[in-house]
């Protein structure tokens, strides 16, 4: 990603597949990694069993979002733009 | 983010906003993710997830993900200066990551989320802390 020097903002956009699934290939990486599903290291992190590193933060991070797009996903009709909690 | 450029604060930065939309259009979540380089060799990675929700309708953003992480380039390496994040879930378990002056980790401090600082003071600290450690070099 080229670096700027100047003032701007750099915005793009994604449909919320294409998110989804740049999310689970990190996390997939992850778990690959450390050896451990995300819900472990979680709970794990969550305990204090695990230490949070930078990497584990940003790891826990897309979890939870990916979980949060998931479960919006789920709730989403074309009609209702009520509630995605 | 202007003003810091403007006054030496951020030399460059890569930090860009992926927008995601919801199949039926609407925005549901917003990243920021990139690096700012500031003066005195300082570093900070940014990871933030921000998301929208509607209530009858109407769009309600917050910051759902922080992982702000602060360094220092230093003698040919990146050291730790500190880091915020709520990775233990949820926003009420943010905290700060403290490490010593040669960037090992000392312990965390829970962060109110109320008082949790604005990106642009992230950003000032980081410069200052990284400007304060090569001063003592």
């Amino acid at each position: 990603m080229p670096l700027r020097r100047s003032r701007g903002l750099r915005v793009r956009r994604e449909d919320v597949d294409t998110t989804i699934a740049r999310l689970r290939t990190f996390i997939d990486r992850m778990e690959r990694r450390y050896e451990c599903s995300s819900e472990v290291m979680a709970a794990e992190v969550a305990s204090g069993k695990s230490r949070d590193t930078a990497e584990v933060a940003r790891w826990l991070s897309d979890y939870r979002t990916l979980q949060f797009l998931t479960r919006t996903g789920d709730q989403e009709t074309p009609s209702d733009t009520t509630t995605t909690s | 983010m202007d003003i810091l450029y403007s006054r030496g604060v951020v030399l460059a930065d890569d930090l860009t906003f992926t927008e995601t939309t919801r199949r039926d259009g609407l925005l549901e979540l917003v990243e920021l993710d990139g690096i700012v380089y500031t003066r005195n060799g300082g570093m900070l990675e940014t990871h933030k997830r921000l998301r929208v929700e509607y209530r009858r309708g109407a769009p309600y953003v917050s910051t759902a993900e922080y992982v702000y992480m602060a360094l220092r380039r230093a003698e040919g390496r990146s050291q730790a200066l500190f880091r915020y994040d709520n990775s233990h879930g949820g926003v009420h378990t943010l905290h700060r990551h403290v490490f010593d002056d040669a960037g090992s980790a000392v312990g965390e401090v829970p962060v109110d989320p109320e008082l949790m600082p604005y990106m642009d003071d992230v950003i000032r600290a980081t410069a200052w802390l990284a400007g304060y450690l090569a001063s003592r070099e």
